[in-house]
């Protein structure tokens, strides 16, 4: 019998189908049990990790590697999302009960999500994750109500960078005040450089350089006192910072308001403006831009001199999904433990970001080390916290009004004053 | 002067129309092992196609009409898209989207959007079909050039017009500057006067592509003797245009304005990337799909609380106007079309 023929005879009837799909079903759930025919039960576990700097991916693959020679059997498959992409990604696959299984939140979201209640995407760690050796800063953001979730991966502080090359030019001193960066800004601009360069396209930029002056204006304990409702950002002298970000205007570069944050990063790193609001971790990405990039970092200048001030954030908190297989939990809650310890962290300030350990003071990057010894009046991040949370919100939403004329700077107070739940204390730690 | 087609001489095959055969064939009667067969087998075998149809159906009922349902039902729900479905709110959604200007202001753009698509199309495209009839040695390769943008990546398409149009590093305001047109430089996308215009010349470019070949192909069906007929009769070329051609396109009309109504009430990709989820600057190029996007997932990346099921409740509302204009465009354009034909 020919080919042709045999096959004109096979005929798919009702019986070999069910007969196919039922030795499918079966396959599937034997793979399910986790029996997989030809395997041993000492298979090597592999674990999904997602991380939202694409920019680090290579140091990151480095310290993963440093983990896996510590934890044989254990393999970590990593994969860098775009910062803007990742929160959308991560919330789908939550929904679809699919993320990484080493879950990376986002700072600030295990705070509202356990207050929120309802069932977590991630699992209690209490008693498998050690941060006793954490900053109370980073400790807050992962230990809620007596159990520990994770650890943050590292933190960053905010504030301005500068191209050392253009300020020596024009004989500028990096500013403390706020006068003095007008003025600075001024001399720039007459010699013809842009002195700002400001992403307002994007949620990023305005926001932190907003954040930035109103901290320099109340410090820390005026930011417990906003959280605690005792202090509101329509005080006159907060109305000074949403002004200060709106008498700026002149000084960014032509088309901020459609510039995105990774443009203005680019235009910033090669030079064509003098300053840009910059965390520790925008240093990777303006040298992978400019290797040649001669950059400094300075605290925000404040209203008057010695009030300047940072802005200090975590980077991701990994926590252990629990969409995960029990094996890849397990193995995922080693990996978390271990980004807490101070091996880790040695590895994340050399490597990457600023450490969440408090036994690590030093690292093999000079701008880091410029970064800590920059640190002035040091504020959280105001998103790491559940009452003002929503400012990213209401500054996304308000911050192309400043720019149009739409908003003044009061009403873009009142606007970013209404985004705030006072709590009765500020009972988490603060940067 | 109103020129009619000509009434056609020739049937299909060829054959002039009184050929035909004085009655039809009769059709062929079922044999009495057919007759009998077709009351025994099943209704499965009786209508094999279904076998072949099923896969088609399985996906389009799990990946189209399930979600579709489920949304509806998800838009009458508290939800912020993690985590247990919250409190039933009806249809409060819906009001509350009715009563945002937000909404409103997308719509509008939207609206302005389309509006501006179907003229460029309907002049530049078919403009640019018309040339593109002719033959020439180059037609295939300007073709091919005009289609491009179609199946181009829009999130890269949308990165290289971003970096053409910005002020301090693209080309476009240099280019301007040296061919004498300096007075045109602008901050294409700051600006809130030009940045929708930007957005919908971008969008022209893109889609002009897809008005073409449309155009193109109903222009090849149009036959030459029709319009060989009206200029023996005197007609001039445009009269040749608007009274035999035009109304030839009558069906390649109604697929390019029913698509791209709804390429472009659903446009989403290429503006996001272009104008960012804020629809920059202040909302001024904000469209449907862009805010449906910002809604679900939050504009700033770090709500805690997205609004998922209101944005849901967008989708919703913009599928039933989809549906519903869609139906009522094809249904006025179908008559169009018979009254024509």
């Amino acid at each position: 019998m020919t080919r042709a023929k045999r096959l004109s005879h096979a005929r798919l009837d009702r019986r070999r189908l069910l007969r196919g799909v039922g030795g499918a079903a079966a396959l599937a759930a034997l793979d399910q049990t986790g029996f997989t025919i030809g395997a041993s039960a000492q298979d090597a576990v592999t674990i999904t990790m997602w991380g939202n700097h694409p920019e680090w991916r290579d140091p990151m693959l480095e310290i993963l590697a440093a983990f896996e020679e510590a934890n044989p059997g254990i393999t970590v498959e990593f994969t860098a999302i775009p910062g803007p992409d990742y929160p959308a990604k991560l919330q789908t696959a939550v929904a679809g009960g699919a993320p990484s299984d080493v879950l990376g939140a986002l700072e600030g979201s295990i705070l509202t999500q356990v207050a929120a209640g309802g069932e977590l995407p991630f699992i209690d760690l209490t008693g498998k994750v050690d941060v006793s050796g954490l900053t109370d800063t980073a400790r807050g953001q992962v230990e809620v109500e007596g159990k520990v979730y994770g650890t943050p991966l590292a933190s960053y502080t905010v504030g301005l960078a500068y191209q050392k090359p253009i300020f020596a030019e024009h004989g500028l001193e990096p500013p403390t005040t706020w006068q003095e960066l007008k003025d600075a800004a001024q001399t720039l601009q007459d010699a013809g450089v842009t002195p700002i360069v400001l992403g307002a396209k994007d949620w990023v930029h305005p926001y932190f350089m907003y954040i930035g002056l109103a901290s320099a204006v109340m410090g820390p304990e005026g930011f417990d006192q906003l959280r605690a409702g005792e202090r509101k950002l329509t005080d006159p002298d907060l109305v000074e910072a949403a002004q200060l970000l709106l008498d700026l205007q002149p000084f960014y570069q032509s088309g901020f308001q459609a510039t995105d944050y990774v443009t203005a990063k680019a235009i910033f790193a090669n030079g064509q403006g003098a300053m840009q609001v910059a965390g520790t971790a925008d240093f990777s990405g303006y040298r992978e831009v400019n290797p040649e990039a001669d950059l400094g970092f300075m605290a925000w200048p404040g209203p008057e001199a010695g009030k300047y001030s940072t802005n200090t954030g975590m980077e991701l908190l990994y926590t252990v999904s629990r969409f995960a297989t029990p094996e890849a939990q397990e193995a995922a809650t080693k990996l978390v433990a271990w980004l807490a310890t101070e091996e880790a962290q040695q590895l994340v300030s050399d490597k990457i970001a600023l450490p969440v350990h408090t036994g690590i003071t030093g690292s093999s990057d000079p701008i880091r080390q410029e970064t800590v010894a920059a640190r002035g009046l040091d504020v959280i991040v105001w998103y790491d916290l559940p009452e003002t949370n929503k400012t990213t919100d209401a500054a996304s939403e308000s911050q192309g009004g400043l720019w149009t004329g739409r908003l003044t700077a009061q009403q873009f107070a009142e606007e970013m004053q209404a985004s705030i739940v006072p709590s009765a204390g500020a009972a988490t730690p603060t940067a | 002067m109103a020129v009619r087609p000509a009434e056609r001489q020739t049937t299909d095959n060829g054959r002039g129309s009184g050929d035909r055969a004085p009655f039809p064939p009769a059709p062929p009667t079922p044999s009495r092992f057919e007759r009998e067969s077709a009351t025994t087998r099943s209704p499965w075998q009786r209508v094999p196609y279904v076998w072949f149809l099923l896969p088609a159906l399985v996906g389009y009922g799990t990946f189209f009409v399930y979600p579709t349902i489920r949304a509806f039902y998800l838009s009458l729900f508290d939800w912020t898209g993690v985590g247990p479905i919250g409190d039933f709110v009806g249809l409060q959604h819906f009001g509350e989207l009715l009563r945002s200007d937000r909404f409103w202001a997308a719509a509008l753009h939207s609206g302005q959007l389309f509006l501006f698509i179907f003229i460029f199309q309907n002049t530049v495209s078919l403009g640019l079909a018309l040339m593109l009839n002719r033959r020439s040695r180059m037609t295939h390769i300007y073709r091919a050039i005009i289609f491009l943008p179609v199946i181009m990546s829009a999130v890269a398409t949308g990165i290289i017009w971003i970096l053409m149009l910005d002020p301090i590093i693209g080309i476009v305001n240099p280019v301007l500057r040296d061919v004498g047109l300096g007075w045109l430089q602008r901050e294409w996308q700051a600006d809130q006067d030009w940045a929708m215009r930007t957005v919908m010349l971008v969008q022209a470019w893109q889609w002009n592509g897809m008005a073409v070949v449309l155009y193109l192909a109903g222009l090849q069906n149009v036959p030459e003797d029709l319009k060989h007929a009206a200029m023996i009769d005197g007609a001039r070329r445009w009269q040749v245009f608007r009274d035999v051609v035009f109304p030839m396109l009558a069906p390649a009309f109604t697929v390019v304005t029913v698509l791209s109504f709804i390429l472009i009430f659903r446009a989403f990709d290429l503006i996001y990337v272009l104008t960012g989820p804020l629809g920059a600057p202040d909302g001024a190029t904000l469209v449907i799909g862009v805010l449906i996007y910002g809604d679900a997932f939050g504009t700033s990346g770090y709500s805690s609380q997205p609004h998922m099921s209101y944005a849901i409740a967008e989708g919703v509302t913009l599928f039933a106007f989809l549906a519903g204009v869609s139906a009522l465009l094809v249904s006025l354009l179908g008559r169009r079309e018979e009254a024509i034909h």
